[in-house]
């Protein structure tokens, strides 16, 4: 089962990373980049690394493509390859997903998480030595501070240089300030 | 939630140059946003005031023999990673005493010019101390932040955008390949310290694995297959710019490659200095033509520079101590030599703003301290007696000879006759042109003293090199057991020896 699963995401993925580079449109070789986030994302939890999957979703489809897609957009794409008539379609994909929005809030089955409940209560009873009981986000969190906290520094500094360096390239000119 | 993190203040004492020049980088930036008016070269002095204290206690460090490991064996502070932030630190230095002129150019931003300059030493630093794959990945990409933005500083200019972007490009592709060698060879072994690398069985992942790590760092020093970025990158950077790229990073780098190399790979060395020897072939011989064709002296120093590299890998390839040692002296020299040329190159550029060779035409009426300087530090270059550079090449030709490298050896003397050429024509432009404009060139006091250090250290290095001899020797000790004849060679058969 587990096989299966790896080779559905692996698949998806080498082809939508095909298609993000062979698309002409770049609204649409966005959205296979889309795609392919997600079901890495899906390989990650056959890999039971829930953590990694939660921020891939978040960061690399909720933030990094959304600022894509602006970029795509403000930049000049020709007006007629920008929209096509898809609103059958469109309507079709939006109510599917607002059924199972209403249905996720209303019904209230959503499973509870199985790894990181028990962790909350694992960890202060059995201690941290006992790493199947914690769930892997709480790993994560402890690891990063203890074992691999030389480097979560160096990439805390490699923000700041990031965030210097985008201003110094992309600030507008500010005129009377510089001596 | 407990935390097992033992880190006591004896081991923050190893970390102590970088968290002062942490600390001080930011007060470099906090005195350039509180105090807008403040003339920046005074904010250039701060910053090589505050290198001149790390510089300090890396000094005080290398005296008392402080030294070890921190963080799991991912920081190491050794003989040889001291003598590599040394390096770093004062090349750091003098490339912000070339910057102060330049800076005058940029029409914005210019405190952040030292701010970035100083982060990128930091991160080099680092990368000096990097043991295990994690922290070379992460030091790596560091330092290199600073530089991509370093290399696009002139807003204005076309070169300088382009030089960026390329730069940009190139560094990301080389940084995933980096990535993705380092997650084949954890995948393969599941151990990242080098030292633990080195009992792993040789898989094909594993040699894929380090034949992709190797391309990224073969990248980052510009050795021939990966060097495509060298020439566009350093002719459009600001010139002091180029000059720091083209030194400081090659030393940080080439400390990860004796550290992976020597360490983790020792027991593969036959297949690895095979690689190495043709790299070195390539990167000597394409860099010696292709310098001959250039207009440019920046692109002229960018091809030299790739033979350099092509130079150093020598003594990679020779795979013994002292190979090691070699290394580490002909970066010295190096340092002097190239940062020198590339002062004059700036002062030159700063007073005509050209870098056209033809625009050295008579340098010599115009400015003969400059002229001199810069014959010198050619012939440095070259590898002509008494400068430093000869000794430097003799080193490492000495110790491929040791190891058999006949071929390498034979190669390298065909260029050392090749370089000459297009040396000598700078010079022959300096010396022997009538100058279009005769009107003397007057030369700032801050350049003025890296030039004059430059000077010093081609002449000191190349007439009494044995101080520095045995501090290299000294800083490679941790390879002393590498299999191989040579290590028991004592360096003492230089001439020049005192």
């Amino acid at each position: 089962m587990a096989t299966l699963f790896f080779f559905y995401f692996a698949g998806i993925i080498v082809l939508t990373s095909i298609l993000v580079v062979a698309l002409r449109n770049p609204i649409y070789s966005a959205l296979s980049l889309l795609i392919m986030f997600f079901h890495v994302a899906g390989l990650y939890v056959t890999l039971r690394a829930e953590f990694l999957a939660a921020v891939q979703v978040i960061v690399y489809a909720g933030a990094i493509l959304v600022l894509y897609l602006f970029v795509v957009m403000l930049l000049n794409v020709k007006r007629e390859d920008r929209y096509h008539p898809q609103f059958l379609l469109g309507t079709l994909l939006g109510l599917t997903l607002l059924t199972e929005g209403l249905l996720l809030v209303f019904r209230g089955t959503v499973p509870e998480q199985p790894a990181s409940v028990p962790a909350a209560t694992g960890a202060t009873q059995a201690g941290s030595s006992v790493l199947p009981l914690v769930g892997n986000t709480e790993t994560i969190g402890e690891v990063l501070f203890s074992t691999y906290l030389y480097p979560f520094e160096i990439a805390s500094l490699i923000l700041l240089v990031a965030m210097i360096g985008a201003i110094v390239l992309a600030k507008k000119d500010i005129g009377g300030r510089e001596a | 939630m407990t935390f097992n993190l033992t880190l006591s203040g004896s081991d923050l004492l190893l970390l102590l140059p970088e968290m002062v020049l942490t600390a001080w980088l930011c007060v470099v930036l906090t005195v350039d946003f509180v105090m807008p008016r403040l003339p920046k070269d005074r904010l250039a002095y701060l910053s090589v005031g505050g290198l001149g204290v790390v510089l300090a206690t890396l000094v005080w460090f290398e005296l008392e023999g402080i030294t070890g490991t921190l963080f799991a064996h991912m920081f190491v502070v050794d003989r040889m990673a001291l003598f590599f932030k040394i390096f770093i630190v004062g090349a750091t230095l003098l490339v912000i005493l070339v910057s102060m002129d330049y800076v005058r150019r940029f029409r914005f931003f210019r405190g952040e010019y030292y701010f970035l300059v100083l982060m990128s030493a930091l991160g080099m630093m680092f990368m000096a101390s990097a043991n295990d794959l994690l922290s070379v990945f992460i030091t790596l990409e560091f330092s290199t932040f600073g530089f991509y933005v370093l290399v696009a500083y002139l807003r204005d200019d076309v070169a300088s955008n382009e030089a960026g972007l390329k730069f940009f490009i190139l560094g990301v592709f080389a940084a995933g390949l980096l990535a993705y060698g380092i997650s084949l060879v954890f995948g393969e072994t599941g151990k990242l310290v080098f030292s633990d690398l080195a009992r792993a069985e040789p898989t094909p992942g594993l040699i894929i694995g380090y034949l992709l790590i190797f391309a990224a760092l073969g990248f980052k020093i510009g050795a021939v297959p990966f060097h495509s970025w060298i020439p566009d990158t350093y002719h459009g950077a600001p010139t002091p710019v180029t000059a720091f790229l083209s030194i400081a990073p090659k030393g940080a780098a080439f400390a990860i490659l004796l550290r992976m190399l020597f360490v983790s790979l020792a027991t593969l060395k036959p297949v690895w200095a095979l690689l190495l020897v043709f790299a070195s072939i390539l990167s000597m011989t394409y860099g010696n033509i292709v310098a001959i064709a250039q207009r440019n002296i920046k692109r002229l120093l960018a091809y030299s520079g790739i033979a350099q590299i092509g130079n150093i890998l020598i003594g990679l390839a020779a795979g013994t101590k002292m190979g090691s040692d070699a290394i580490l002296f002909y970066l010295l020299t190096y340092l002097f030599s190239n940062l020198g040329a590339f002062a004059i190159v700036v002062a030159v550029g700063n007073l005509i703003n050209s870098d056209e060779i033809e625009d050295y035409n008579g340098l010599n009426r115009r400015s003969p301290f400059m002229a001199f300087a810069m014959l010198v530090f050619l012939l440095s270059l070259a590898g002509v007696p008494p400068l430093a550079g000869f000794i430097g090449k003799l080193y490492i030709f000495l110790a491929a000879i040791n190891e058999g490298l006949y071929t390498l050896i034979v190669v390298g003397l065909i260029n050392i006759v090749i370089s000459m050429y297009y040396y000598l024509v700078v010079v022959k432009k300096m010396y022997i042109n009538e100058p279009a404009d005769p009107s003397p060139l007057r030369i700032s006091a801050p350049m003025k003293a890296v030039v004059y250090a430059g000077l010093a250290g081609t002449l000191v290095l190349g007439i009494y090199p044995q101080p520095f001899i045995d501090w290299v020797v000294a800083a490679t000790l941790m390879f002393s057991n590498l299999p191989g004849p040579a290590a028991s060679m004592p360096p003492a058969i230089l001439p020049f020896g005192g």
